[in-house]
């Protein structure tokens, strides 16, 4: 009896958890009304357009971490930095000793990190120095959520977390991406060092987007209540630079932006779709929207990373078989000394002409349970520097055929992919 | 001119409740002693639902509903108490000395309350007073130790019964 309950309890938990997808937006009427152009579509789901310039694009952490230091000690008013992951280490030390400099300087320095910081599970573990040191220097440190017994009292909403990478300087400088302040990604040397990405923009209508969103979200938070006016913006510091369009989406947990989004995107694209989505544990919606793509003809393109951790790999081995009924052109790195250190990096290239960057994978977990971040670049210039890099990384790939598929599909591997689904 | 005050008052709590986290629940375990039948006296868990339509700094209200669910003397379980009544954050500094206890930047908020109070197995209403003279508040959370209260037979004027919330933690919905 105890054991039908406990069974019932697990059913019903993920029968509410699943049933709450917005992925369904993916597919909505109005993500693929054929009269309305992407942009009346992303400005109906309330994603504001901006202007950015060109963005410099960094693959290697280790020359983030270099820039992101320049980028800190040149800070003189304010600096906003949000991470997933961010612990210190040995090989960090730089990067957080030129943030205390800073905020003891007198520059306002926000840092948020996730609560599930303290529990990385990476090669980061064994390099680990908690931050809560930086608070005694002034910075304005937040833990989203933090996992504590206490919380468990929250239930469900331990599993929202804060997935946003990004930093703001001034109101002009910034940077989105996929790479966390921790050691894996920016201070491992050799093949610890995960492969990732980050934009670093000069750009202040995308700034002044930002912060609106990011003063609402502190207050949400902290007592340390912020003024929106308190964070100076200069529009006119980017007159005479080349500037693209673009969206930005600040996703929130159980928002259905992300789907909208998505959806939109993967509905505009005429010949070809390029996609890294570091995990991609999608649902049916997901997957339907990339089979209706492929049935128009688009081309397709899905990288799955390699991923040495036994266990994350069991799980994306297990959704292979899902994955290929989109009928694309879906393939896995080769395991070589290169692809050990893991491709962690996020993108999606439309048409050779919209680039789609930030934190969020293209998974249940991101669109349904995370804050993420998601900008779209209307840029050919941008879209052809990345499909380059795309193309390097396919070449180092295999198709998935349906006989891998098949044989990955074990029960044995059904717990790891049910937890990276839901916790991925 | 009362229909409109009353409109008024129910419209400020509206916006509270939709522009924060307002509505919370929480979980506690008790321990209480009832004076005139010591055999009820009991410990157990405590459930409660928390509305507070904002951060106040200075008496900040609150309307909770709690009930509890726990083992009298004779290991039988029993329901001592239904309640529903206001509880007022006297004062919300974040200058204290238990910052050191939480990952973030923790409010201290003591609390004193008075509730209506219903005991289903004497089938007597009591009226509450409790305080929570440790208490710690986040935007999202609430965390609350030895929290004491009493029992007021006001028929007879004196104290029926008294106990400690000995901790609550209590969550706040987006």
């Amino acid at each position: 009896m105890k054991r039908l309950c406990l069974v019932l309890f697990l059913v019903l938990f993920l029968f509410f958890t699943l049933s709450c997808s917005s992925t369904s937006h993916m597919l909505s009427p109005l993500a693929l009304d054929e009269a309305l152009t992407l942009e009346e579509k992303l400005l109906s789901f309330d994603i504001p357009k901006v202007q950015v310039t060109y963005p410099t694009v960094y693959y290697d952490g280790n020359a983030w971490r270099e820039r992101l230091i320049e980028l800190i000690e040149g800070a003189e008013d304010y600096l906003i930095t949000s991470a997933f992951l961010a612990s210190s280490s040995e090989e960090l030390e730089g990067l957080y000793t030129a943030l205390v400099r800073k905020a003891q300087s007198g520059v306002r320095v926000y840092f948020v990190v996730d609560g599930i910081g303290p529990f990385d599970m990476t090669e980061t573990r064994y390099h680990l120095i908690p931050l809560k040191y930086l608070r005694d220097s002034g910075v304005h440190l937040l833990e989203y959520n933090p996992m504590s017994a206490a919380r468990l009292v929250s239930g469900i909403n331990l599993m929202y977390r804060d997935h946003r990478k990004f930093l703001i300087i001034d109101g002009k400088h910034l940077a989105v991406g996929g790479m966390n302040l921790n050691y894996i990604s920016i201070g491992a040397p050799g093949e610890d060092l995960q492969r990732d990405s980050m934009y670093e923009f000069y750009s202040p209508f995308l700034a002044a987007t930002m912060l609106d969103h990011f003063v609402e979200w502190w207050n949400e938070q902290s007592w340390e209540t912020i003024e929106r006016d308190d964070f100076a913006v200069d529009l006119q510091a980017a007159d005479g630079l080349k500037a693209y369009d673009a969206f930005y989406l600040d996703q929130h947990p159980k928002s259905k932006k992300m789907s909208q989004l998505f959806g939109s995107l993967i509905n505009e694209a005429r010949h070809e779709i390029k996609v890294l989505p570091f995990l991609p544990f999608m649902d049916k919606h997901m997957i339907e929207s990339f089979r209706r793509a492929r049935e128009r003809g688009v081309n397709i393109q899905m990288i799955v990373p390699f991923d040495k951790r036994v266990s994350n790999r069991k799980g994306i081995e297990y959704m292979a078989k899902d994955l290929l009924t989109m009928r694309i052109d879906l393939r896995i790195e080769k395991e070589s000394e290169e692809s050990r250190s893991l491709l962690h990096e996020k993108l999606m290239i439309i048409d050779d002409r919209y680039v789609v960057i930030g934190s969020t994978n293209i998974n249940y977990r991101s669109f349904n349970l995370a804050y993420e971040t998601a900008l779209v670049i209307d840029s050919p210039e941008l879209a052809k520097q990345v499909e380059a890099h795309f193309d390097e990384l396919y070449s180092s790939t295999v198709p998935i055929t349906d006989e891998m598929a098949e044989s990955w599909r074990t029960f044995a591997s059904y717990p790891r992919f049910a937890f990276g689904f839901i916790g991925g | 001119m009362k229909r409109l005050l009353a409109f008024m008052v129910v419209g400020l709590v509206l916006i509270g409740s939709l522009s924060a986290r307002s509505i919370g629940y929480g979980l506690g375990y008790y321990g209480q002693t009832v004076e005139a039948q010591p055999q009820l006296t009991s410990s157990g868990v405590e459930f409660s639902l928390v509305y507070k339509p904002w951060n106040l700094a200075f008496a900040n209200p609150s309307v909770i509903a709690r009930t509890s669910l726990g083992t009298d003397q004779g290991g039988v379980y029993r329901v001592p108490y239904l309640q529903i009544g206001f509880g007022v954050d006297l004062i919300r500094t974040t200058r204290h000395p238990f910052n050191f206890l939480a990952h973030n930047v923790i409010a201290y908020a003591p609390m004193v309350g008075v509730s209506y109070s219903f005991n289903p197995k004497r089938n007597m209403s009591l009226l509450a007073l409790e305080a929570s003279p440790f208490k710690l508040i986040q935007k999202d959370f609430w965390y609350e130790v030895l929290s004491p209260y009493f029992f007021i037979d006001m028929e007879k004027g004196e104290i029926d019964s008294w106990g400690f919330n000995i901790i609550r933690f209590t969550y706040f919905f987006k």
